[in-house]
């Protein structure tokens, strides 16, 4: 019953499929009234073409041309329209002609990058494009089986750099910085998105509807969306119809997803071990006897113990009881498009289904409902072009996303932290009656998954967009004007539904019971059924978007001119306590090419945002770039150079979305905490100002310059482009340091701070082949580099901690890192450094005069009290004075965003094989790890890598306390506050801030086309089955079994992943 | 044909391109006007009559509460009248002398901070109240009359917050106008002004001159009013501070003299002294004394009380950290056998022979001063016969209270070993704390106002200035005999032989005040202000020590430093940083 309810969606896929087999089952048996036509395919040298699909167009019926290039297409009308396609070719169409002969040429395509490319507002021949762009393909995208779109560009593209920080199925999301971080102002770091002209949600897209997805780098390229551009842009662009062919496109992935490490923790035996150690480091008695000890060991070897003993000792892994082998998730697509000269379309459908980690043993332990994680995607994308007449296009978008997911009520953090992080292994996971085993010390995962009741969420996104274009190339050669309207909305529901079990727990550590029954079961929780759901009220927010505008495109001889205006808005608008956000924007965009080898663009934006104050809402931002086509120079013409562009830009971008709150000009005032006045103490509601206005919070201001240089040697033997940037950021908000308290108010933050950011990408391409054998080789590196330039900043106790002048951190206390959701939290931090561990008691000063006195000492720890306790850590005393404190700490290390990213990317194919693998390092980058995670949980749960501690049993007498351990010593029931005291800043030190770097197989995909001969016979024009495998393996230098991405987040929230995809894809 | 059709979608698309430019011109006009939303503005909040009142109000707030006022520690913890038991408290910080480090320090920035946040709110009041309209329900009349009323409150407050500033940080920038955060925040305020200006010229004036429009004491004591600030308040606070003034520390640079500061309090006693005296009942729940501290004017016709901070009815959890921990509280302020050395006999005689200008025994260097025989005083029976007061003060070793008898043997129940709260001196507090709030396990509920000022208050500054300038007179006599009276002893002061001359008296005087105004933040400004703080605050902790058998014996608790210039806490480093004003002395 259980497992047809789970499953019930993922038939879909296969209903799909029947379905489309059955409608080439119609196509194929579909009465023959035409003639057969019979025809040969040649190249402009008159050589034949094979391998060419021929087809009337808007049928999906087709016929391949064979090694004379010879075709018979059935079922051909006199004046049929032909579509020819072929690889290496331009496709052409010519009208049927029944004669003997009937022969249709081919143009070879030339790699002469001239095909168009999105740019903002427009398309651009590539080999014109003067700013500092990469691009993703829709098929690039398609080949990451994930659920999240911005994990494939790391690896993909130049100058961005992902950073997942959750791995919830249906709450997967990925921070994206382009050109590193750029701003002190965590909140002002987020790139714009746009897809179709539109600032919509990314996250949420789904691959196969996309064309490509262009990254904006540089601000002449983004001044064109004012102050919303600074960060970059991610403009997305789904595909169209193109008249020609129907094509029909289906897809259906299994796959499943695995933990990708798996963190080691420590067994009964070892924790018996690491507790009398640590007793005994402090002076106490043992806890185990040897011959506990001895039991421990047994059950920890996987030993049945005998008799009563079993229901004494156990060895559980909890993580074990937690999380399943893999998780099922599959995804199928349809994608049909087509259309003739006057409407074209493209429909694309995929549904995606994505099942949790958790222990299905636990989920399904309720008959008749699962507490599992199940994501069930939805999206639908329908794009329509319709040429009214000559004079009119309209085009009608759809888009539509619904989520349904299912989820456990009970927060992850809980379910995982309680469940198994902090779990002892020495508790068992049931009663001697084979009940569940529970309390309030020893949570039990399962227990935890089977009580955990349902919370579903509903999203329903729908993204609509109507356009007109108007041409008035009558009135004026090469004028257009352009009208689009778009709306899209965002809903979300929320039911919850608990439930409850039974559990007990007994007292194992009993020593007088020597028979199972007389343990007396003391009952933990009491099952309740499945409630009734209770609902939230929906949350929703529309967007309103409208752009109005003339657009220009005339060739005079050798002079191209390009040019539009226009005028866009923006409003979001929300249902909760804040007012719609506005922009709007006046705009202008210039192109000149002379001669196809120089070109001269630019773009200008006016905008305004409503959130400032009346009259100084509006900002100008321009933009200008020029190129040099040098491989269309007479002189350097030649077959073998097929691009070398060099190209400069200039620009300005501005960031309104700085994290401040509404109209931050004005200042606020909230309820007071009231005050009671009279005999009968009556209450007077208070009020008090909240907040001071500030009419210099504005918008932050890129000024960007960027050069590069892109180039095709040999037909793509040898490309790649490079490109360099500096960025002056200014305008960034900070907290006022010398604003004095006597204002009697917070003083709020301005628009003061100013830093400098510098770097290049740089991309290298190879492709050739020898005979069938076609291999390519992409080598991609971005570095990005920063420093603070101006933050008023008060003078600092000692130099090293000054910020201005140095990179940006996020100086936030390592407990935002470390705790709570784990949100946009990128790092950097104040540290202190380790020098060695306290191993001579002798050297213990135990007083600041004493460290003084005796300068062989250890520096005196103003944590420590009266002396350091043997095993913490002597860390460096960078001031001299003999005392460790808050001035010999200085910010060290990187953050966990990375300033180098190498990628390569390998690709071949063989006949109708191909593979292609991805591996992308993190360089230059620190990681925050935890004291728990090391060695020690919560309350003394000894975990991973306790061996690796000052102190910990070793049977090596040369180093009886293991002096030269990874991690200070265990202590007992806490933290030593000198290394790893969680609430003091003593905590931030290089003992737990780790380098950072790793290496990620990304991607790895091999598959296998059947051959084109083969498949054409039933009219399929390609049928590909493919493996793929994401988040393969990584390597670091950090404790095994923890993710470097986010060491912390992945130890305490879901677990990171890896997925591995088996797909078949079939077009028609 | 073709052209026609030409023309006719041309005209189209030029019309309706056309009207939607005109049509957008129109809806950009406004399209970025700020959208209707929910926050109060400034100028909403002084557009409203009720608004704005809240606004006023709600300034209230800055009277701070002194319990638990550092870090759950009173501030006379850090006099020698007490230790705390918390040592997340001032014990590890003001009183080891470490102003800047460990957790007292809060109350260095948080006192700067605090009192001039609730400055800019009375700014806010004067600077904008004029413009306010009038409430329609409200007379024309009333509208003027509470109009004046805020003003002279909110004069009245921003006097009060500068007169804390004054005793932690001694005079600091006068900011008189709401301070635009853009605007320029150095001149003018980045120089100190001198006493002088900043008390006299500033504060007292202030005072005098708000006084006529605040609420007259019959207004002030409505049902509706009482808390409100009304004008005996300004009179009662300018003779505190007229007293201050006159003080070592400060005449000679505030240029006012002893006879000054007694016909600023003599003007009180006269004025109001109808309306305003010591509170006398006596019942079961307390006696004179308690009840003189936690009945509340409005609930328990206290007439004594004249400016409190007005709290609501508290219970377990408001004085859980000040309850001894066999009650199941966290110890918290624990008195000092330093302050039971100073209270007197039950009869009005001292135990011992010789007291200094702080107002304690003299110890010479041992734990038990010399003990005047003749008031039968002994260290074993240290807590018999004495003073009432002390036990309305003070919760010793054997007395009944809450739900149990406190017992501070080592090992029992009120110092049981291990317990970081318990007592180190050997005491309890006792004043302040309501004992019914412990009935039926401690859900009792209580009123507990935070006295600023008191009537008693008041006879104690007429009586030390009137030595002061005139040496002992009979109004010296008669008030400190109403005081010790009311606190139940039964002697006169005039019966005393050794207070007769000016010098002895002054010694009394100071040590009567601390004993009456024991935990009321008293202690703490008056060293400072007579200049013996070095000697009051350096002086070691003392406490007692009950054996098993129930023999006392003295012991020492801690030590304690006090540098000269630790009279004033240092401002917080930043601000100096910020405003270029001079640190004080030593810091």
């Amino acid at each position: 019953m259980n497992t047809r309810l789970i499953n019930k969606p993922a038939g879909i896929g296969k209903f799909l499929f029947v379905g489309i087999l059955l409608l080439i089952a119609v196509a194929t048996l579909h009465a023959q009234e035409g003639k057969t036509l019979k025809g040969r395919v040649v190249d402009a040298m008159g050589e034949p073409v094979s391998g060419a699909l021929v087809n009337v167009s808007e049928s999906s019926r087709i016929a391949l041309s064979d090694v004379d290039g010879i075709f018979n297409l059935i079922e051909v009308n006199e004046n049929d329209e032909l579509y020819l396609t072929a690889v290496g070719f331009v496709d052409a169409s010519v009208k049927a002609e029944f004669r003997d002969n009937f022969t249709v040429v081919m143009q070879t395509e030339v790699n002469d990058h001239t095909f168009t490319m999105p740019v903002p507002f427009g398309r651009k021949e590539d080999r014109f494009i003067t700013d500092a762009t990469s691009v993703v393909t829709g098929d690039e995208l398609k080949k990451h089986p994930i659920t999240v779109l911005q994990n494939a560009f790391t690896s993909t593209v130049t100058g961005v750099s992902t950073y997942e920080w959750a791995s919830e199925p249906g709450w997967t999301e990925s921070a994206i910085y382009i050109r590193g971080l750029r701003t002190m102002n965590k909140s002002a770091r987020a790139p714009l998105v746009i897809v179709d002209d539109v600032e919509r949600d990314l996250s949420f897209l789904d691959a196969y509807p996309i064309e490509n997805i262009t990254i904006l780098k540089d601000a002449a390229s983004t001044a064109i969306y004012g102050m919303r551009g600074a960060n970059g842009v991610i403009m997305v662009t789904t595909k169209r119809g193109q008249a020609g062919k129907t094509k029909i496109d289906f897809t259906q992935e299994f796959g499943y997803q695995t933990l990708s490490g798996k963190m080691e923790v420590q067994n009964s035996y070892n924790m018996t071990l690491t507790r009398n150690q640590v007793r005994y480091l402090s002076g106490n008695d043992p806890m185990y006897t040897s011959d506990q000890i001895e039991k421990y060991r047994r059950v920890s070897n996987g030993e049945k113990l005998e008799g009563i003993d079993q229901y004494k000792y156990f060895s559980t892994n909890w993580f074990d009881e937690l999380y399943r082998e893999r998780a099922p998730m599959n995804r199928t697509n349809l994608t049909v498009s087509g259309g003739n000269k006057n409407t074209r379309y493209f429909v694309a459908f995929t549904h995606l289904r994505h099942e949790g980690m958790w222990n299905d043993k636990w989920t399904e332990y309720n008959p008749g409902f699962s507490t599992q994680h199940m994501l069930d995607r939805f999206n639908l994308r329908s794009n329509i072009d319709i040429d009214v007449n000559k004079y009119l296009n309209v085009s009608l978008d759809l888009g539509g996303r619904i989520d349904h997911i299912s989820q456990p009520l009970r927060g992850v953090f809980d379910i995982v932290t309680f469940g198994a992080v902090e779990g002892n292994p020495m508790e068992p996971v049931y009663a001697p009656g084979g009940q569940i085993y529970s309390s309030s010390s020893a949570q039990n995962a399962g227990r935890l998954l089977a009580s955990s009741g349902i919370n579903k969420n509903r999203r329903r996104n729908v993204y609509s967009t109507v356009n007109v274009t108007g041409d008035l190339g009558d009135l004026v050669s090469g004028l257009k004007a352009n009208a689009t309207v778009s709306f899209d909305s965002y809903e979300t529901f929320m039911a919850q539904q608990s439930n409850n079990v039974n559990s007990y727990n007994y007292n194992y550590t009993s020593n007088t019971v020597t028979d199972p029954s007389e343990y007396t079961l003391t009952q933990y929780s009491v099952y309740s059924a499945l409630t009734n759901p209770s609902t939230t009220p929906r949350e929703y927010y529309y967007n309103v978007n409208t752009r109005f505008g003339l657009s220009y495109d005339r060739r005079f001889d050798k002079h191209a001119v390009n040019a539009q205006a226009f005028v866009r808005s923006y409003q979001n608008l929300t249902h909760g306590s804040q007012s719609s956000n506005r922009f709007l924007s006046y705009n202008a965009q210039a192109n000149y090419i002379y001669d196809n080898k120089y070109i001269l663009s630019g773009n200008i934006s006016h905008m305004g945002n409503d959130n400032f104050a009346p009259g100084q809402q509006f900002g100008t931002f321009p933009g200008a770039s020029i190129g040099w086509v040098a491989s269309e120079e007479e002189w350097l013409k030649h077959k073998n150079i097929n691009l070398l562009k060099l190209r400069a830009s200039l620009g300005r971008a501005g960031q309104s979305n700085t994290g401040v709150r509404r109209y931050p000009y004005q200042g606020t005032f909230d309820s007071g905490t009231g005050y009671n006045f009279g005999t009968s103490q009556s209450s007077i509601s208070g009020i008090t100002e909240s907040a001071a206005g500030n009419y210099n919070s504005k918008w932050e201001i890129s000024d960007m310059a960027n050069i590069g240089l892109d180039f095709d040697f040999f037909n793509r033997k040898l490309y790649g482009s490079v490109d360099a940037f500096k960025e002056w950021r200014s305008n960034i908000l900070v907290t006022r340091a010398t604003v004095p308290i006597l204002l009697g108010v917070t003083a709020p933050q301005d628009s003061y701070g100013k830093a400098e950011s510098r770097g290049f990408e740089l991309m290298l391409g190879h492709q050739n082949k020898v005979s069938d054998f076609h291999y390519n080789v992409e080598f991609m590196l971005s570095m990005n580099e920063n420093k603070i330039t101006e933050m008023d900043e008060l003078d600092p106790n000692v130099e090293w901690q000054r910020k201005t002048g140095k990179p940006i951190f996020d100086y936030t206390h390592v407990a935002e890192l470390y705790e709570g959701a784990f949100t946009n939290s990128i790092g950097g931090w104040n540290m202190y450094h380790f020098v060695g561990w306290a191993s001579e008691a002798d050297k213990v000063a135990i007083s600041h005069q004493d460290a003084i006195d005796n300068p062989d000492k250890y520096p005196y720890h103003t944590a420590s009290g009266t002396g350091q306790t043997l095993g913490t850590a002597v860390f460096k005393d960078l001031d001299g004075d003999r005392k460790i404190d808050a001035n010999d700490m200085t910010p060290s290390g990187y953050t966990i965003i990375p300033q180098l990213i190498p990628s390569v990317n390998l690709g071949f194919s063989w006949k109708g094989f191909d593979a292609r693998m991805i591996l992308t390092g993190y360089l230059n980058r620190s990681a925050f790890l935890s004291p728990s995670i090391s060695f020690s949980g919560w309350s003394n749960m000894g975990t991973h890598e306790v061996t690796k501690a000052w102190g910990y049993y070793t049977d090596d007498p040369a180093d009886p306390r293991n002096i030269n351990a990874t991690y200070p010593r265990p202590t007992w029931g806490g933290y030593s506050a000198i290394d790893s005291e969680r609430s003091t800043s003593t905590y931030m030190n290089d003992i737990w801030i780790k380098n950072g770097n790793f290496l990620s197989l990304r991607n790895v995909e091999v598959g296998y086309s059947l051959p084109l001969q083969l498949i054409s016979k039933v009219n399929l024009t390609k049928c590909r089955i493919y493996f793929s495998g994401y988040n393969l393996t990584t390597w670091s230098q950090l404790p095994d079994g923890t993710d470097p991405e986010k060491p912390m987040s992945y130890v305490w929230w879901y677990p990171k992943t890896s997925s591995f995809t088996f797909g078949i894809n079939a077009s028609f | 044909m073709e052209m026609k059709k030409t023309i006719i979608y041309v005209a189209f698309i030029c019309i309706t391109i056309g009207l939607l430019f005109t049509s957008c011109e129109d809806m950009f006009g406004d399209f970025l006007d700020k959208q209707p939303s929910n926050e109060l503005t400034k100028d909403q909040v002084f557009s409203d009559w009720n608004t704005a009142r809240q606004q006023h109000l709600d300034t209230y707030n800055f009277f701070r509460n002194g319990a638990g006022r550092i870090n759950s520690t009173w501030l006379d913890a850090t006099t020698d009248l007490a230790e705390t038991s918390f040592s997340g408290g001032v014990k590890l910080s003001f009183n080891i002398g470490n102003y800047y480090g460990g957790t007292g320090s809060p109350e260095l920035i948080e006192t700067w901070e605090h009192f001039y946040r609730g400055i800019r709110k009375c700014n806010m009041t004067l600077e904008y109240i004029e413009d306010v309209p009038k409430d329609p329900t409200d007379s024309d009349e009333k509208y003027i009359i509470d109009k004046a009323n805020f003003v002279s409150e909110a004069r009245f407050l921003r006097a009060y917050f500068y007169w804390e500033l004054f005793k932690s940080y001694g005079p600091t920038p006068i900011v008189k106008e709401v301070l635009d955060p853009d605007g320029d925040l150095l001149t003018g305020y980045s120089t100190r002004p001198s006493i002088k200006e900043y008390v006299v010229d500033f504060i007292l004036s202030e005072l005098s001159e708000c006084e006529a429009g605040l609420m007259n004491y019959e207004d002030g004591a409505k049902a509706a009013n009482a808390g409100r600030i009304s004008q005996p308040m300004a009179r009662a606070l300018y003779s505190r501070i007229m007293l201050y003034m006159a003080s070592p520390r400060f005449s000679g640079e505030s240029g006012v003299t002893w006879a000054d500061a007694s016909t600023a309090s003599k003007s009180f006693i006269d004025t109001y002294g109808s309306n305003y005296s010591l509170f006398k009942t006596s019942d079961a729940t307390g006696t004179a004394y308690t009840n003189a501290i936690l009945r509340t004017t409005y609930q328990g016709n206290n007439t004594e009380t004249i400016i409190f901070r007005n709290s609501v009815q508290i219970g377990w959890s408001a004085i859980s950290n000040d309850t001894p921990v066999g009650e199941g509280g966290n110890g918290g302020l624990c008195p000092s056998q330093n302050l039971i050395d100073m209270y007197d006999m039950a009869d009005g005689s001292s135990p011992f022979t010789q007291y200094d200008a702080t107002g304690a025994p003299v110890y010479s260097g041992t734990l038990t001063p010399s003990v005047n025989i003749v008031s039968g005083y002994s260290d074993q029976d240290m807590w018999e016969n004495r003073d009432p007061r002390l036990a309305s003060t003070v919760l010793f070793h054997g007395v009944s209270w809450g739900n149990g008898i406190i017992n501070v043997i080592k090992g029992q129940r009120d110092n049981p070993v291990g317990n970081a709260n318990a007592t180190p001196t050997g005491y309890y507090v006792r004043k302040y704390i309501p004992e019914n709030v412990l009935s039926n396990v401690h859900s009792g509920r209580s009123y507990r106002n935070w006295i600023i000022m008191r009537y008693a208050e008041v006879l104690l500054n007429y009586a030390e200035a009137m030595n002061e300038a005139n040496g002992p007179t009979q109004e010296v006599y008669d008030a400190l005999d109403e005081i010790r009276h009311r606190g139940g002893i039964t002697g006169n002061v005039t019966s005393r032989t050794d207070l007769t001359t000016k010098e002895a008296l002054r010694n009394f005087i100071r040590k009567e005040r601390t004993v009456e105004l024991a935990f009321e933040e008293h202690r703490m400004w008056d060293v400072r202000r007579w200049n013996v703080a070095v000697e009051a605050l350096s002086r070691p902790i003392y406490g007692v020590e009950v054996e098993t058998g129930g023999a006392i014996a003295r012991k020492m608790v801690q030590t304690r430093p006090f540098d000269q210039k630790m009279y004033l806490y240092p401002i917080p480093e930043a601000e100096v940083w910020k405003t270029n004003i001079e640190n004080n002395p030593g810091w």
